[in-house]
């Protein structure tokens, strides 16, 4: 059904239009499209023309079928007889062809000639055939011929003994010929077989069947049956390795798997010689700029990635076939190989992947195993060579136990937590802090002043978590790493948050940096069982890992997967050490917290009763702790909205530490906390009451940790709103600018207390009249609260909740009603119609409706908070 | 050229699918299934109409340097590659769609010449040696490149360009390589591709959307991904 077509131009500079032909599957098909000539009336076979042109054209871009492009001419490569194009990539074309001698298929691979083929490639090519020919291996594709093509038919003529294309367009057949034509076209026949001189080629085996990838999806093998195809993959490539030939470029693409379900893995374009098999001497000649990518990245191995040749060696084709394993079990990569370059190269470089058996869960744990050592981002903790590999993968699939550990538990979790130190951890440091075992925080407290204390903090509470397990472990040799490991993760974690600021890190209620991934690895690592399979003999250290694990859950703001791990570590220690060692009131603090987490509201009162009763009986003289214990357990109270209670109970503390010398700032601290209860959303009376309290502990703070602590900053922020309440505005705003220009100077834009800061400012503007100045604080409120704690967090619900009031002021009812009902629905759901903060939210809406003349529509509230 | 932009404007009005036919409807889904001669009926239905309109817009003004068959031309290929992507909303429908391609087109003609008369030296990629005018192929087509991944990315982007580029239509393939590797300037290329002008400025601006797509589809700058 060939459509040929030649004109005249229409006054554009076209010397050479052309026909086109779309042609049936497999056959070449001529690229240009003709133009028509305007003077046409034949108007229906104009747009014949034109939409098979079309058909044509897009067939290539649909990746469906490359079409192969015009043969060279048969002289081309003497010997064979070119059937078709089966591939054309940046560097060559690949032909099908068949040896004339044996009449066998073969592959011709042919190295492109122009302006993108240069010397390197030429050496790459010439390389390539050389590494082939030493390689005499079943699995790998081997070598026939190589040579260079001879010249051919001279320009001008067209290539003689007819067209190895099977005449597409031959001049002959052409129902419109005129004389140009003709002679473009043999130009252009001639020009084609010109490109083809002097190119370097090698024959090679031809292999029926398709590349990996592809086989797998056709088969759809067995998690077994991908398996035993990957032992003879690492057979092969174990060939090269031993051989000192690393291939560089292992990817689906380059192994093809035949008829019989072999695989075979071609095109060495890549590979280079080591100087011995794991020493990886360096190669500048495919190197010539020192750091250049040469590979496939979604393949690509951290070193790759980093751009260190020098490290590159046979486990970089172990982390590329760990990929490729990875890929044939799931139908998906270990990270996330798509987007930015710079995204894909960090991903490969730090991302751990996620656990196979979390995609198909069919994917065991011997397996799953075997994969990840594969792709460790280290390249001591791979399989050393293919040959390793290859032999886990047949030991499992004889049903022997494989030699591929999983990496511990806290050696994940370490690398992973300097991924995201912002994100874990800032309630756990908030508990370890406030029952501060052993770590004589009170004298911390004492001479605490600025940044360089808190950070000394961080690390003493490191070091701290560190000792309790490297005591439990009684330190052997690799123990001692797992304690560093510990330590490293801790200081992490605390280094990220302000260990000296149990208050503002009260927010029990709300999940704290949520971060799945950390969590998928405490997951993989981390459970009850495998913790036991481990440390069942030693009952300390399981307890201690238990611990640990269960608080990152806390952490994480995952509190339903740590409470089974820290009511376990909870029971052995209570068991082994009594209720009021340090080790169990910790676990026991972290486990309050996890319940309160959860809102269960009875369990996490009586756990918080138990753990102040546990910490007075443990309390020596001039103990701070059952105190710290008791304020830990007022924020509970307050965040679950039992406010009365909860103000009384940061009073109990407050006179607690009263008595308890050196404990200044835990009092101001108290203070704080008590002022702003007091305060509540603000009248002249609570002013009246919560000013002493604000100014007594304004001024233990500032003496205490100093006049630019953010924790002094919120005390001013507490004592502007007094003062505001109290009409004293000039004095409110001069406080303001002072707690503000702290917290902005000190904490992150994202940080709880900066936030909460900030509301209050907005809720001055507001209530000052300065009505947009107000909303605009209020939406980027809005924007930073969703970003720290998520779009449905009650923080964030609460900032749109103020920023529906502030609309409403504006009579922007619409707008305000969308934001206070979507704040609504958040505050039902998470802590339900008894909450003071839900009845206030419904308490705007009902307001809203009668000021915007709906009182019809009142009943849309619930009649619970009508 | 308010005559162009007066064609754009215009709208398509739908004339209504003769009797006994199949709906516009009916062909773009199997044309979209693959059905190649679905897929010449609807265009064969509808591509004189817009044809009309595309020479009426091209007007004398522009006649010498772009056809209205290089605008159907390219029209006819972005058709071919998208028809997947339109969805029927009823008679008409699919003729304001084809309709839009060719607006494209045309006005990414008629800017080219236009700028081709004030060049943007910034533009053009000319003179510079392979690897570069690849690197700055791959800026003007708005990725992101920044250190030091531009670095890493030199061989590997050069290679995958290269894959890139070869599955787009032959075409697109040329143009890109002639006028944006090659920097040949727009008369050669035009004689190359056997071309008018306005053609190859449309032809360059729907093969870059296009290499993006490829890049992007194949969800690799680098390398197959499924």
């Amino acid at each position: 059904m060939a459509n040929h077509r030649s004109n005249s131009s229409n006054g554009s500079p076209a010397p050479n239009k052309a026909g086109i032909g779309a042609d049936g599957p497999g056959e070449p098909v001529e690229s240009r499209i003709g133009g028509v000539d305007p003077v046409e009336d034949d108007a229906a076979s104009d747009e014949s023309l034109l939409i098979a042109g079309a058909l044509a054209q897009a067939r290539r871009g649909s990746d469906v079928a490359d079409p192969p492009e015009r043969l060279p001419p048969p002289s081309t490569f003497p010997g064979y007889e070119l059937l078709r194009e089966i591939h054309r990539g940046g560097q060559g074309v690949v032909y099908l062809a068949l040896q004339k001698a044996t009449k066998r298929k073969v592959a011709v691979k042919v190295l492109h000639q122009g302006p993108f083929a240069g010397e390197k490639d030429r050496q790459r090519f010439e390389r390539e055939v050389e590494i082939l020919a030493q390689l005499n291996h079943p699995n790998i594709v081997a070598v026939i011929d190589s040579g260079i093509t001879p010249t051919v038919a001279a320009p001008g003529e067209p290539a003689a003994g007819g067209d190895a294309s099977g005449g597409d367009d031959s001049a002959a057949s052409m129902p419109i010929a005129d004389a140009r034509s003709v002679r473009d076209r043999a130009r252009e026949q001639a020009k084609e077989a010109s490109r083809y001189q002097g190119s370097f080629y090698c024959v090679m085996e031809y292999i029926s069947g398709s590349p990996l990838d592809a086989w797998v999806k056709e088969k759809q093998p067995g998690i077994d049956q991908v398996l035993h195809v990957f032992v003879q993959i690492c057979d092969a490539v174990n060939a090269a390795h031993l051989k000192g030939i690393i291939h560089r470029d292992l990817k689906p693409a380059n192994i093809r798997v035949d008829h019989d379900g072999h695989p075979h893995v071609l095109d060495f374009g890549l590979a280079r010689v080591g100087v011995g098999a794991t020493t990886g001497g360096d190669t500048p000649e495919l190197m010539t700029v020192t750091g250049q990518f040469i590979g496939s990245l979604p393949w690509a191995s951290p070193e790759q990635a980093e751009g260190a040749p020098e490290k590159l060696d046979v486990r970089t084709d172990v982390y590329s076939m760990g990929v490729m394993l990875y890929q044939m079990l799931t139908d998906r990569f270990p990270y996330q190989v798509v987007g930015m370059m710079r995204d894909i190269l960090d991903n490969i470089l730090r991302a751990e992947p996620a656990r196979p058996s979390t995609v198909r869960r069919q994917i065991n744990n011997e397996v799953e195993t075997i994969v990840l050592k594969c792709l460790s981002k280290e390249r001591e903790r791979r399989y050393q060579n293919a040959g390793e590999l290859g032999r886990d993968l047949t030991r499992y699939l004889a049903g022997e136990p494989i030699e591929a550990k999983r990496d511990s538990g806290w050696y994940i979790i370490t690398k992973t937590a300097r991924r995201h130190k912002v994100a874990v951890g800032v309630a756990s440091a908030f508990l370890v802090l406030i029952v501060g075992f052993g770590l004589g925080m009170g004298g911390l407290y004492r001479r605490a002043e600025g940044k360089r204390v808190e950070a000394e903090n961080a690390t003493r509470l490191a070091e701290a978590a560190a000792r309790e397990v490297a005591a439990a472990l009684e330190v052997s040799q690799t123990q001692r790493a797992t304690a560093e490991a510990i330590r490293a993760f801790w200081e992490d974690m605390l280094s990220s948050v302000d260990p000296d600021r149990p208050v503002s890190v009260a927010d029990t209620l709300g999940p704290t940096g949520r971060d799945v991934r950390v969590a998928d690895v405490l997951r993989a690592s981390a459970d009850a069982r495998e913790i036991e399979a481990r440390f069942g003999e030693q009952p300390e250290v399981e307890a201690a890992v238990k611990h640990l694990a269960g608080a990152t859950y806390v952490g994480l703001g995952l509190p339903a997967e740590g409470e089974p791990l820290l009511r376990s570590a909870f029971d052995i220690r209570t068991r082994l050490l009594g209720p009021e060692a340090d080790q169990t009131l910790l676990t026991h603090a972290f486990l309050a917290m996890a319940v309160a987490q959860q809102r269960r509201y009875e369990d996490a009162r009586a756990l918080f009763v138990s753990l102040i009763a546990a910490t007075e009986r443990a309390a020596g003289e001039g103990d701070a702790r059952p105190f710290r214990a008791m304020a830990s357990y007022a924020v509970f109270l307050r965040n679950t909205g039992r406010g009365r209670e909860a103000l009384q109970m940061m009073a109990q503390a407050a006179e607690g530490f009263r008595a308890v010398p050196g404990a200044e700032a835990d009092l101001g601290r108290a203070l704080l906390m008590q002022a702003e209860m007091t305060l509540g959303y603000g009248s002249p009376q609570a002013a009246d009451v919560a000013g002493p309290i604000a100014q007594e502990g304004a001024a233990l703070l500032s003496a205490s940790i100093g006049p630019d602590h953010p924790n002094t900053a919120m005390m001013n922020l507490i004592l502007a709103r007094v003062r505001f309440f109290q009409g004293d505005v000039p004095e409110a705003e001069r406080l303001f600018a002072a707690g503000l220009g702290v917290l902005e100077a000190q904490l992150p834009p994202t940080h709880p207390d900066r936030l909460k800061g900030e509301a209050w400012w907005a809720e001055h503007l507001h209530r000052t009249d300065r009505l947009r100045e107000a909303e605009a604080v209020y939406r980027s409120l809005v924007e930073r609260w969703t970003e720290s704690s998520g779009a449905e967090s009650l923080d964030t619900a609460w900032a749109r909740a103020m920023l529906g009031s502030n609309l409403n002021r504006q009579r922007r009812w619409d707008e305000g009603e969308h934001e206070l009902f979507f704040a609504l629905g958040i505050y039902r759901r998470d802590v339900g119609d008894a909450h003071e903060r839900t009845r206030l939210i419904a308490a705007k809406i009902a307001q809203l409706f009668r000021e915007s003349g709906q009182n019809d529509r009142l009943r849309e509230l619930p009649s619970t908070l009508r | 050229m308010p005559k162009a932009a007066k064609a754009i404007k215009a709208g398509a009005k739908a004339p209504a699918t003769p009797a006994g036919e199949p709906s516009d409807g009916e062909l773009a889904t199997r044309a979209a299934g693959g059905d190649d001669a679905a897929f010449a009926a609807l265009l064969k239905r509808h591509g004189p109409t817009v044809r009309g309109r595309i020479k009426h817009a091209i007007g004398q003004h522009w006649k010498s340097v772009l056809d209205e068959d290089d605008v159907m031309q390219v029209t006819y290929l972005e058709a071919a590659l998208k028809i997947s992507t339109f969805s029927d909303r009823g008679e008409g429908s699919f003729v304001a769609w084809i309709q839009r391609i060719a607006d494209n087109n045309l006005r990414d003609s008629i800017r080219g010449l236009e700028r081709a008369k004030r060049p943007d030296p910034r533009k053009r990629l000319a003179d510079k040696p392979p690897g570069e005018s690849y690197a700055a192929l791959v800026e003007v087509m708005g990725f992101t490149l920044t250190t030091p991944s531009v670095k890493a990315a030199r061989g590997e982007m050069v290679t995958e360009l290269d894959r890139a580029l070869s599955k787009l239509p032959p075409d697109y393939e040329k143009v890109l390589r002639l006028y944006d590797l090659q920097g040949k300037d727009i008369e050669s290329v035009a004689a190359d591709l056997g071309k008018s002008q306005g053609a190859v400025y449309m032809l360059r601006a729907r093969a870059q959307e296009r290499l993006a797509e490829v890049i992007g589809n194949e969800s690799r700058f680098f390398s197959r991904v499924r």
